[in-house]
């Protein structure tokens, strides 16, 4: 029994161990990746393009006085990974008609590590504050 | 070579609403972006292009005003001194003209173009030195730098492209710029991501 609790102890610790690897790699890259974002957006206040304080699980369209397309108003879209990331690798293809004039993002691992970041952008971070 | 002429250079009439006002196809190339084939991708008949431009256009130009209004702050925030007031009233005044220019483009393809807005949400109380209004300055540009490198690649038309690229260029001046004001390497690579 002691064994299988210690296994089971070490398992866990492992598997916290590289969440927490893999997510403070992709957090920290994925904050640098952000500046791409920069000439639109902020963590925390509208600009040309909505905040991002608080994104994962908003519908698209959602930040209050912030001006959307109609294209995204009625996109239906939730921001979950998910959504990020097939919008992140071509925001035309997904919202034809958003304002968003930007190429995409080619790279899984980029579009991760983005996601990464804006994901942790909720209202425990100091830049949502 | 005047300021004028590198406009008609960037935005040439005939090269740009030439071929009987027709831009080429944006929503094509974005087709092709997407690994649809050359032939469908041509055969799909999309017909969004000048408004997928105008769009584009409309939101480098609400940028380009955001520059202008983040000058204005920096230069009546009594935290500069007179050379680098002097520079800020420069840089602020190229995004004036890239606005003029970004505008005329947006009316020639038939749209209207974005207004400044009324105010905006800039993090006033951050900004308490020169080196404040710097840094967040020298953010703007770094940002609209992305914004326009992200934006070119979605330009089918070559002057489009051209006229962006033009203006990315000047944007990385400002913030190279910045950043030797700032002490920074003003080149900090070979290559800007």
């Amino acid at each position: 029994m002691r064994i299988i609790a210690i296994s089971c102890l070490f398992a866990i610790s492992f598997l916290v161990n590289v969440d927490a690897a893999i997510s403070d790699t992709d957090v920290s890259v994925g904050e640098r990746l952000y500046t791409q974002c920069t000439g639109c957006h902020a963590p925390d206040y509208n600009r040309t393009g909505p905040k991002h304080c608080g994104i994962l699980g908003w519908a698209a369209g959602a930040v209050k006085d912030f001006e959307y397309t109609d294209a995204m108003v009625r996109s239906g879209i939730i921001w979950i990974a998910e959504s990020l990331d097939l919008f992140l690798t071509s925001p035309f293809d997904m919202v034809p008609g958003t304002s968003m004039g930007f190429v995409g993002i080619s790279s899984v691992r980029a579009r991760q590590q983005l996601i990464a970041y804006l994901s942790q952008l909720d209202g425990s971070n100091i830049q949502c504050k | 070579m005047s300021n004028e002429v590198e406009k008609s250079v960037l935005l040439d009439r005939r090269g740009f609403l030439s071929h009987s006002g027709k831009i080429a196809l944006s929503g094509t190339a974005i087709a092709l972006m997407s690994g649809m084939s050359p032939a469908k991708a041509m055969s799909t008949g999309n017909t969004d292009s000048p408004e997928q431009d105008t769009r584009i256009l409309n939101t480098a130009i609400a940028a380009e005003h955001e520059a202008v209004a983040a000058y204005q702050l920096g230069a009546e925030s009594g935290l500069l001194s007179k050379g680098v007031l002097n520079v800020a009233l420069q840089f602020q005044g190229h995004h004036k003209e890239h606005i003029e220019v970004l505008a005329s483009t947006v009316r020639k393809l038939g749209g209207e173009a974005a207004d400044a807005r009324s105010s905006y949400d800039f993090p006033v109380h951050k900004l308490k030195s020169e080196k404040d209004v710097l840094t967040f300055a020298a953010g703007l540009e770094r940002g609209a730098v992305s914004a326009y490198a992200g934006a070119i690649p979605l330009f089918d038309n070559s002057d489009l492209a051209k006229a962006a690229a033009s203006i990315l260029a000047d944007e990385a001046m400002h913030w190279a710029i910045l950043r030797q004001a700032l002490g920074l390497d003003p080149v900090p690579g070979a290559f800007f991501s």
